[in-house]
């Protein structure tokens, strides 16, 4: 089983293996810089079209160390995530989450490199309009665009619906949908106005006790949840 | 989008039929000659709290109205004997609050017995009245079934409130079932079942402006009726109610065709009267109730209402 050729076969384990590799960065607070790129990580070669396809399922978040600490990637992690944003552009008629996950990896190695255009964002006029339970399915989708310094129409709409964006949570977790509590806990620590009866401190520990054993992006969203509550300070409530 | 009062309406009425048609299972004993089931009590002065609800929201019809005062009367003269029956409790077991509990919305509604009155004061007289251990719902409760008696309660209702679940408005996110109770009774004490709703605290309204959402798609979607249908009256309750369309389309798809409200699912599969009353008997007074105060609200908020 260890032998996966194709993107597909073993798709949903090399994932699994990437997310934990950057769970366990942002956990490990300054540790991340002397550990290996995301390759040498999970012993894969960095053309592998296995690895490649796995940069494009996290987006941004094959990136998300060096994005929320602050510090310049690794060579090898950019040269991999610009591969991963070339190799699958997405068609015209792409689901808003696959636009955004590109968008989002696209803007994440712009901001880290300095180098390229800012691409046309995806529309995100129905974050305004979405019921609770509809927009927090959805937002949860694109939590690794919720990164402070990575500024999008997803984040400024985001930051207008806190309370929704809450009871989404309120709702992933009575359903036991880890991920989906996960995701949406990174938008709350993003976003400002969150109400304190929400406790989502707690949340997010309890989230990760429950959920981070069986996947390992649970912990990826978690654990960069907590190190934006602790260095990131939250955005001024919209005027 | 808020619900058209008609749907709100119609759960109501066929709510009250059904409970109507099966009154005769309120009764202690369903035979002559058995002994009373004192047990039985407890749907008894659940009538009485939700049935006086009815009759004093006013906005049920002349039909309505007047299955709610039948049913009132019934279980004060013929299940309790004109309170008889409760005072027989109380000199029973003098601590036991529930013959109080059961009395004070039949007081309040011009309903007295004068010996269960006596008796209850020289219960309170005791230390061990106001020592009695209770769970904070509970306690909440009776504090309020004092003062609704016109005694002064045995713990003050702000400290009994401070004590409940609802009361230190934990993590949302927790809300599980016996919690789902412990908040919509906790609501129902302070609103005295929905008839002051400047009683329930600002802090805990707020607190439930943002996450009662929350918990109504939760066990919409879990399809636990009983439940649901108390949250729905806890929203009515609120300064602004939602009378959330969605959740009111699922709970009034879930009644019977005979007005009753199953708990949970589907319809009990059982032949027996007696076991389908006491299975429904409770989910169908809390539809009775969540209907007439979300129609009582939305009349409320039209902007041509009735006057």
């Amino acid at each position: 089983m260890a032998e996966a050729t194709s993107p597909a076969s073993g798709l949903p384990d090399a994932v699994q293996n990437t997310a934990s590799v950057i769970a366990s960065a942002l956990a490990g607070g300054g540790n991340h810089l002397s550990a290996p790129d995301l390759a040498g990580s999970v012993a894969l070669s960095a053309h592998d079209p296995l690895l490649v396809a796995c940069v494009r399922v996290l987006g941004a978040d094959a990136l998300a160390p060096a994005l929320l600490y602050g510090v310049a990637a690794a060579p090898a992690d950019v040269a991999l995530a610009e591969t991963a944003r070339d190799a699958y552009p997405p068609p015209p008629e792409a689901t808003a989450a696959s636009a955004w996950s590109h968008w989002g990896l696209a803007e994440a190695l712009r901001t880290l490199t300095g180098r390229g255009v800012r691409e046309t964002q995806p529309d995100a006029d129905w974050v305004a309009g979405e019921p609770w339970p509809r927009l927090a399915h959805r937002m949860a989708q694109l939590a690794p665009l919720a990164v402070p310094g990575v500024e999008s129409a997803l984040a400024t709409g985001a930051a207008k619906r806190p309370v929704d964006l809450g009871r989404g949570f309120v709702r992933a977790v009575r359903r036991r949908d880890w991920l989906q509590a996960a995701g949406l806990g990174r938008w709350l620590a993003l976003v400002p106005g969150v109400p304190t009866t929400l406790g989502l401190d707690a949340g997010l520990d309890f989230v990760h006790h429950m959920g981070a054993a069986a996947d390992a992006r649970v912990a990826l969203h978690v654990r960069a949840a907590q190190l934006m509550r602790v260095t990131a300070p939250v955005r001024r409530a919209p005027a | 989008m808020t619900t058209r009062p008609q749907l709100l309406h119609d759960v109501g009425v066929r709510a009250l039929e059904w409970l109507s048609d099966h009154r005769r299972h309120f009764r202690l004993s369903l035979e002559p000659g058995e002994v009373p089931d004192l047990g039985r009590l407890k749907p008894v002065g659940e009538l009485a709290v939700i049935g006086t609800a009815l009759f004093r929201e006013g906005v049920a019809g002349s039909r309505q109205a007047r299955l709610a005062r039948e049913l009132l009367d019934f279980a004060w003269e013929e299940v309790l004997e004109g309170g008889a029956v409760l005072d027989r409790v109380q000199r029973d077991e003098p601590l036991s609050p529930m013959p109080l509990e059961v009395y004070a919305p039949f007081r309040e509604d011009g309903r007295r017995h004068p010996g269960l009155e006596r008796g209850v004061a020289h219960g309170r007289a005791l230390g061990s009245w106001a020592a009695l251990e209770m769970l904070p719902v509970r306690r909440l409760g009776f504090s309020v079934t004092e003062e609704r008696a016109g005694l002064s309660p045995s713990l003050g209702i702000a400290e009994a409130t401070r004590r409940t679940w609802l009361g230190r408005r934990p993590e949302p996110w927790t809300l599980g079932y016996h919690i789902g109770y412990d908040v919509t009774h906790t609501v129902f004490h302070l609103t005295r079942w929905g008839s002051r709703p400047e009683g329930l605290p600002s802090d805990l309204a707020d607190y439930l402006d943002l996450w009662l959402p929350t918990w109504l798609e939760d066990w919409a979607e879990r399809g636990h009726w009983d439940l649901l249908g108390e949250l729905l009256v806890v929203d009515a309750c609120l300064p602004r109610p939602t009378l959330d369309e969605d959740a009111w389309r699922r709970y009034a798809a879930a009644q019977d065709g005979s007005g009753a409200m199953p708990i949970e699912g589907g319809m009990p599969q059982t032949a027996d009267p007696a076991e389908l009353f006491d299975l429904l008997h409770h989910p169908t007074l809390v539809a009775a109730f969540a209907s007439v105060m979300a129609t009582s609200r939305s009349l409320a908020a039209l902007p041509a209402g009735p006057a």
